[in-house]
């Protein structure tokens, strides 16, 4: 186990150190000079301000120095501060954190219920009508576009009913759409899961057991086949987190959501490099330390499963 | 907006893109209205006055509003009530007028600060924080009388003492304030009596009173800025009509009414505290939300997206107003070469023969995108000034080209561009009269450069059309090994001295200096009468329109929105957004 672990660790930190090299090559690919685009702001630079700005961001040094400083930087938790804001990228990331976390823990949960309940329906009711239904539906929730639906449902719960607000996050009730929106993206997937491993699940001799002792089909699904079923599931589940940090970005910015992923969106609008740099870091991180959380977890909800 | 958001993403209209201002050129303004919008919000930062950000970049005194009765000034003032909630994309980057240039944060602190001077509805300069003031014969002391018993926010008391401190720090350059760089001419600022101040300049300039205008330098309250230190720009406190309550960052910034607020603005008929309890600014970055927001109430008023023009204007419970007088000027731009020594012949080819530029003038049919491509929202403009900026004299008019498409042909032919038969490019010397023509991506700008190719096409050119991130194109104007082109381009700025800024950057018409026209706008920025110095940009203009070293098309119009229960809200100098007579009819 410990071995798996250190073997895993090593690996998660290749993938954030890959990540690091590919978005600090990226931002300095796009062209443009960054001190130009910070002099956007600053009517006409002198040639000495302009070597004094370089100096202070570094640009001055060769690439596989700033890179070098970048990397050693972030190691102490320091991205840098926003070209915009000119506070530090750390805590403009920080300060929007909560309101990202609300939304994927609340997608989430919306992703589950529905995922999860809709495959049981489905799987309950193989080849039925009610199985090619839900299914169709999930196929739909893979593939709508995001903001569409989110702007749909903005037209007919917020601008038609008014149920719901349009934008922001002050209240509960500004989180209900985003989330919806993001959950239901995400529950097709885990609707299509969760039915095909309930029905090998179902197919094995211990639920023709159960049956076979009297158990209501009810009970044999929830109580037996779902537990084992939901194993392949979960693995899933841990994967669509890392999908809902990305799918948030848009969802946030179609809803004014003031999570990271309109932070991140503003800060592509400004060029905000070391705020783009530091928000893919940290996304990057989060998936792969997820991922380990979820491979992890495995053993837990599976005794069978072990790494020694 | 979404136009341009798709490029940058939308910005545009309000936004914040941030980005440049130093080039206004680009983007600036300009741009943005018309649609071309996609820039424009970084260019608003120039323009110091609209505030629409971006887009509006109007310039007039108060706008007609669409509904009569959006004019109508309140009669009682009632318990203050209500908030307003202007809509935009993008969030202030810092509320320090002295730490950004950004459009979209000038858009709240403009509300925050009261600057000395300010343009009157006729683009006349009128005192707010300031009484009076003295011009020495010189043009070089100026020497303000202050108003008495105005306070801070905070309660400190506004005298001169504050507008001293105000100054040293824009000039100080620790505190890299980039507006400094629109008053480089201030020497000093010396307190003479408690509400008397005198500023001394190092050279004659007359642009100084109108840069002053600017809401870049409001002036800040001395003590909250020893106070909060390098936060002051999150805890913003100056003597505005409304007080900075709170920011929630990336989702809205809450404004409320100064109670014992007096209002010197002459096209503001309140003249105390604002009517309205709250003024909001959302961020809300699509703009498809945008409108869902403006339909619930959510937000109240907003900065029309150019296509959604027609359908707010066709909605009884929305006030549309048309900021027809604009900062910004779109135009072609030829590439040239830094002069070299004496002004020579610096075009690069083919443009260096001024009938190929000519054609291009005449080639262009602007009057035909304005109603197409930008459906409307743009007043075609024959000078390189904006119609909204002092000095701005429509009899340019007679100087400027109209299109012509047979002259254009006509010139090419005389200038040895001739049409092969059974061709449709003109060939000299075996070469094809081929041009490329830059622009930025934002889907208007791109339907626009679109357009004009196909109008040139039509005259015998074989325009390429390249568009690049506004970030490269920035980049790449002016830089040695560029190929050959010619760029639809953008300038916003509320000061006719623009006619001077414009020709000092490093591309295009930024390098448009022969003798005779620097002459002339250098002279009017040392001449304090405005009529003098009108009469010199005027000159000025016809001699670069003689050149044909630029082609201006037209000055871009925005469009604001304000639902129904909003009364009193006006567009004013400049496409300033006016909340202090509005009231929030429940």
């Amino acid at each position: 186990m410990l071995q798996y672990l250190l073997k895993r660790l090593v690996s998660a930190i290749l993938v954030i150190f890959g990540v690091t090299l590919l978005v600090f090559t990226m931002v300095r690919l796009v062209p443009g000079d960054p001190v130009d685009i910070m002099f956007a702001n600053q009517p006409r630079p002198t040639p000495e301000q302009r070597a004094a700005l370089r100096r202070q961001l570094g640009l001055d040094l060769p690439i596989h120095h700033q890179y070098l400083q970048f990397l050693g930087r972030a190691l102490q938790g320091d991205l840098g501060r926003s070209f915009r804001t000119k506070q530090p990228v750390t805590s403009e990331i920080v300060a929007r954190l909560p309101n990202t976390v609300k939304l994927t823990v609340a997608s989430l949960s919306v992703a589950v219920l529905f995922g999860v309940g809709a495959g049981m329906l489905a799987a309950a009711f193989k080849g039925s009508w009610i199985d090619a239904a839900t299914m169709a539906i999930a196929i739909l929730g893979v593939s709508l576009p995001g903001f569409w639906l989110g702007l749909m449902l903005i037209l007919l719960f917020a601008v038609q009913f008014g149920w719901f607000p349009v934008s922001g996050a002050a209240t509960w009730r500004h989180l209900v759409l985003p989330a919806v929106t993001l959950g239901v993206l995400t529950s097709g997937i885990l609707a299509r899961m969760t039915r095909s491993s309930l029905l090998e699940e179902l197919s094995h001799d211990y639920v023709r057991t159960a049956r076979a002792k009297g158990l209501r089909e009810s009970a044999v699904i929830a109580r037996h086949a779902l537990r084992n079923a939901l194993i392949p599931v979960v693995t899933i589940v841990g994967l669509q987190l890392g999908q809902l940090l990305s799918g948030a970005f848009i969802i946030e910015a179609v809803f004014a959501y003031p999570g990271i992923g309109l932070l991140a969106v503003n800060a592509l609008q400004a060029r905000d490099f070391p705020l783009i740099q530091g928000i893919v870091l940290f996304v990057a991180v989060i998936y792969v330390v997820v991922n380990l959380v979820v491979d992890l977890l495995y053993c837990l909800i599976d005794p069978r499963v072990s790494y020694a | 907006m979404t136009e341009l958001n798709s490029g940058l993403k939308r910005d545009a209209r309000g936004t914040g893109l941030t980005l440049r201002l130093n080039r206004r050129r680009v983007l600036a303004s300009g741009l943005a209205a018309a649609g071309t919008l996609g820039l424009g919000s970084l260019l608003a930062a120039c323009r110091g006055g609209p505030q629409g950000t971006e887009e509006t970049a109007g310039g007039t005194p108060v706008a007609t509003p669409a509904a009569p009765a959006a004019a109508t000034p309140t009669e009682t003032p009632r318990q203050a009530a209500g908030r307003i909630v202007v809509g935009r994309t993008g969030d202030a980057d810092s509320l320090d007028p002295h730490h950004t240039i950004a459009s979209i944060s000038w858009q709240v602190f403009t509300n925050i600060y009261d600057p000395l001077v300010s343009w009157d509805a006729n683009l006349h300069i009128e005192g707010i924080l300031a009484k009076e003031w003295e011009i020495s014969d010189d043009g070089l002391e100026y020497t303000f009388s202050l108003r008495d018993g105005i306070t801070f926010h905070d309660g400190t008391e506004f005298n001169a003492d504050a507008v001293k401190f105000t100054f040293d720090r824009i000039l100080d350059p620790q505190t890299g304030a980039p507006a400094a760089a629109w008053i480089t001419s201030l020497e000093s600022t010396e307190v003479v009596g408690p509400f008397t101040i005198r500023m001394r300049l190092k050279e004659p300039f007359a642009p100084f009173l109108g840069n002053l205008c600017v809401g870049y330098f409001g002036i800040v309250s001395p003590a909250a800025v020893q106070k909060y230190g390098d936060e002051f720009g999150k805890n913003p406190v100056g003597t505005g009509p409304w007080k900075f309550k709170e920011w929630r960052t990336g989702e809205e910034i809450v404004l409320e009414r100064k109670p014992d607020y007096k209002n010197f603005h002459s096209y503001v008929e309140n003249k105390g505290a604002p009517l309205v309890s709250q003024l909001v600014f959302r961020n809300i970055p699509d703009e498809q939300t945008q409108i869902a927001a403006f339909e619930t109430g959510e937000i109240n008023v907003l900065a029309v997206p150019p296509r959604a023009v027609a359908a707010f204007e066709r909605n009884p419970n929305v006030q549309l107003f048309r900021v027809e007088q604009s900062i910004g000027i779109s135009f072609l731009e030829f590439h040239m070469d830094p002069p070299q020594g004496e002004y020579g012949a610096i075009f690069r080819p083919p443009f260096d023969d001024i009938r190929v530029r000519q054609a291009v003038a005449y080639g262009v049919n602007a009057d035909e995108i304005i109603a197409t491509v930008l459906e409307g929202l743009a007043v075609r403009n024959y000078g390189p000034l904006p119609t909204g900026v002092a000095c701005y004299d429509p009899a340019i008019e007679q100087f400027g080209y109209h299109y012509d498409p047979q002259r254009a042909a006509q010139l090419l032919e005389e200038a040895g561009w001739i049409l092969p038969p059974g061709n449709s490019v003109r060939r000299k010397d075996g070469q094809p009269l081929q041009v490329t023509l830059w622009t930025w991506s934002a889907t208007t700008q791109e339907k626009v450069a679109q357009v004009i190719q196909n109008q040139l096409n039509q005259i015998g050119f074989d325009v390429k059309l390249e568009t690049m991130e506004p970030g490269s194109l920035l980049a790449r104007l002016g830089t040695a090994d560029d190929t050959s082109h010619f760029d639809l381009m953008g300038w916003g700025w509320t000061e006719p001295h623009m006619l001077f800024m414009m020709t000092q950057t490093r591309a295009g018409i930024g390098l448009y200096r022969p003798e005779e026209y620097q002459k002339l706008v250098v002279e009017a920025s040392r001449v304090v009468d405005l009529e003098e110095r009108c009469r010199l940009y005027f000159e000025a203009m016809k001699i670069m329109l003689r050149d044909a070293a630029m082609v201006p098309l037209w000055s871009p119009v925005s469009a604001v929105g304000a639902r129904k229960e909003v009364k009193g809200f006006k567009i004013g100098p400049q496409g300033i957004y006016v909340y202090e007579d509005a009231t929030i009819e429940s």
